[in-house]
């Protein structure tokens, strides 16, 4: 189900008869392949809708699942990119509904319960939904659309969300059908509850900066953990204090052989993870941040839901909110996981 | 009558002081010279200044007086797995082409645009210090800053007598393949990573770098971090020694000044910025730039390279 298929580029270079041994393998495999398949039609129920809890689903999945009951697709794009064309059956809510501007804290956050209680239902959402959510799925940049999505699907109650890995680049990429037509759902009972031990707040931050419990990571690029270089909208340059550093852009691989944004297999996140100064205890707690909280959704998104951190939070605020109070240390011209 | 000696003698020692800290300071300060210094020494016995730019750039404009000197500062090695030091005599022959004798003291300069243009005179700077010529230093901002102070520009090509340089090469100055698979194995040498974040990590590298990754254990110190070029437009003038010594920590690079330490990059080129802030602006006294770099270790498979994480990080 993750990452495109590796195989592929060798296989024209095989010898006539690995190849002969290898259709025949195929052959054998899609048997067993169609058995299971009747088998589970059998007991009807669809496998998915249950264990549908995939956090990740290939394009493939979703495509011989469209339509099933209780499925809900949302397209985080933008509105125009949607009317252009997207999935079937596959509602819209762009990304800047998700993190919309928060006058209060002067930064995007996610939006209130009752907002995002109301834009749910009226996209069709219940409580039983499986809810798929699909981005431009082209750069590392878009996948942290869909990953923040599922991270505030999760945050605000609703437990069966899935990811579509690659999202709308690999779907277009693989000729899978489009259409223009916008779906009028029946209003959802999708009703949001704030889970506070997904979403951490400034002053679980601050209380933090003492008691160290968790550990921060720091989603942003590189440069900008440094202090290099800042959004113009960040007042100031640099990371908290003793934060770790993986990249959002590096949990994909978008770009690589010019494929779609399709998120990292488990094995090389695991190494990252280790990498980047993690600890292999999946019950630490982990606080990520970035700049608005939409790269840091995509690390709880890969932190939780792929690889298994149990206690994973984002920082909702994160730098936008955290470099407007002077008095709240920024460390600069230092990586975090070098200095303490 | 005593106290007046005393207090004579206390005058003698604050003047040799004060003397002696600018004196250390002017020294220190040397390596980098201002666009203001350069253009009240431009006439000055000795000065030899070096455009190392882009040769199309030279024929534009260039500092009055300066030598178009495109090189070649490095030449394909026999296997073609290093952009290397060219042969010694190839060097001291192209340097007297461009008219240094051993009492010069050369001024490099470049595009001083980007942190790269810089690390072309870094890596001329390089390249004298490893022949003995120790007196060079690098113009600030390189030609970006010398318009930009609208400094006289010059468009005619200046044709240097020849000098009458002699080096050999200070084998302390540069770490081949078979020393840097050796302090690989020794705990105590500092691997310094000079190339960007995400080729340190392995999420990129160029195309003609066969694999992914770092040296394990490097500490990783971007060259482009070394400069403020581009920000609010300004040209490649080299960080403040505050921030400079800030990121020495920050980085993880010991405070002791006799550290062993290899900087390496892509193709040795940023690399030599590496060297050029930690030897000649920070004061590390042991620094050597791994010739053959990423370009040559790749190609070797025994030596191993490290993926998917950064290489040098606190122990949790």
């Amino acid at each position: 189900m993750t990452g495109p298929a590796r195989e592929d580029k060798g296989f024209f270079m095989q010898t006539r008869q690995t190849r002969r041994n290898f259709m025949k393998r195929n052959l054998i495999q899609s048997i067993i392949i169609a058995l299971l398949v009747a088998a589970t039609g059998l007991v009807s129920a669809p496998v998915t809708a249950k264990a549908g809890t995939a956090p990740l689903v290939s394009t493939e999945w979703l495509a011989g699942n469209l339509g099933a009951p209780g499925m809900v697709i949302i397209d985080v794009r933008t509105g125009a990119n949607y009317d252009f064309g997207h999935l079937p059956g596959a509602v819209s809510m762009p990304y800047s509904g998700w993190e919309p501007y928060n006058r209060k804290t002067r930064c995007q956050m996610m939006p209130s319960v009752a907002d995002l209680t109301a834009t749910l239902r009226s996209l069709g959402v219940n409580r039983s939904s499986h809810v798929i959510v699909y981005d431009a799925g082209n750069t590392a940049l878009d996948a942290t659309q869909g990953g923040a999505a599922v991270w505030i699907l999760e945050s605000m109650g609703q437990g069966n969300v899935s990811y579509l890995d690659g999202g709308f680049t690999k779907w277009t990429f693989e000729g899978r059908p489009i259409d223009k037509i916008k779906p009028a759902p029946k209003a959802g009972d999708f009703t949001a509850k704030l889970d506070p031990s997904k979403v951490a707040t400034l002053k679980d931050i601050i209380a933090n900066l003492k008691t160290k419990e968790a550990i921060f990571l720091d989603d942003r690029r590189a440069v900008e953990h440094f202090g290099i270089e800042k959004r113009p909208d960040v007042v100031r340059y640099g990371h908290i204090p003793g934060s770790l550093n993986f990249p959002a852009d590096f949990m994909t691989n978008a770009g690589i052989n010019r494929g779609p944004a399709t998120i990292r297999s488990k094995k090389e996140l695991e190494a990252m993870a280790e990498g980047v100064g993690l600890p292999m205890d999946k019950n630490r707690k982990i606080i990520v941040y970035c700049n608005s909280a939409q790269q840091a959704g995509m690390g709880y998104f890969v932190l939780r839901d792929i690889m298994g951190y149990r206690n994973v939070q984002a920082y909702d605020g994160s730098m936008l909110e955290y470099a407007q109070d002077k008095k709240l240390p920024l460390v600069r011209f230092a990586w975090g996981f070098v200095t303490e | 009558m005593n106290t007046y000696k005393v207090r004579l003698a206390a005058l003698f020692a604050a003047v040799i002081l004060i003397a002696g800290a600018s004196a250390a300071a002017a020294a220190g300060m040397q390596k980098l010279v201002s666009v203001d210094w350069l253009a009240r020494n431009l006439k000055a016995p000795n000065v030899v200044v070096l455009d190392v730019g882009a040769f199309t750039q030279y024929e534009r404009g260039h500092i009055p007086g300066a030598v178009k000197a495109f090189g070649p500062w490095q030449t394909m090695n026999g296997e073609f797995v290093g952009f290397m030091m060219p042969k010694v005599k190839d060097l001291v022959r192209m340097l007297r082409s461009y008219g240094v004798n051993n009492n010069s003291h050369v001024i490099l300069y470049d595009e001083g645009v980007t942190a790269q243009d810089t690390a072309k005179s870094a890596r001329a700077l390089w390249t004298l210090e490893a022949l003995g010529h120790d007196k060079v230093a690098i113009l600030d901002g390189g030609f970006a800053a010398w318009k930009q102070a609208k400094k006289s520009v010059s468009g005619e090509p200046v044709v240097p007598s020849p000098g009458n340089f002699r080096g050999r090469l200070i084998k302390s100055k540069l770490a081949t393949m078979n020393e840097v698979k050796k302090a690989l194995r020794s705990p105590g040498v500092v691997f310094v990573d000079d190339r960007l974040p995400e080729e340190d990590f392995g999420h990129e590298k160029k195309s003609y770098i066969k694999r992914f990754g770092h040296l394990p254990g490097s500490r990783l110190w971007p060259a482009d971090f070394m400069t403020n070029a581009g920000i609010e437009f300004s040209p490649s003038f080299m960080r403040d020694m505050s921030e400079l010594h800030q990121m020495a920590k920050g980085v993880g690079i010991p405070a002791d000044k006799n550290a062993e330490i290899i900087t390496y990059s892509n193709r040795g080129l940023q690399a030599a910025m590496g060297y050029f802030v930690l030897h000649d602006l920070l004061g590390y006294k042991n620094v050597k730039l791994f010739d053959g770099s990423i370009l040559e270790a790749a190609a070797d498979r025994s030596v191993p390279m490290k993926t998917n994480g950064w290489g040098y990080k606190r122990k949790m």
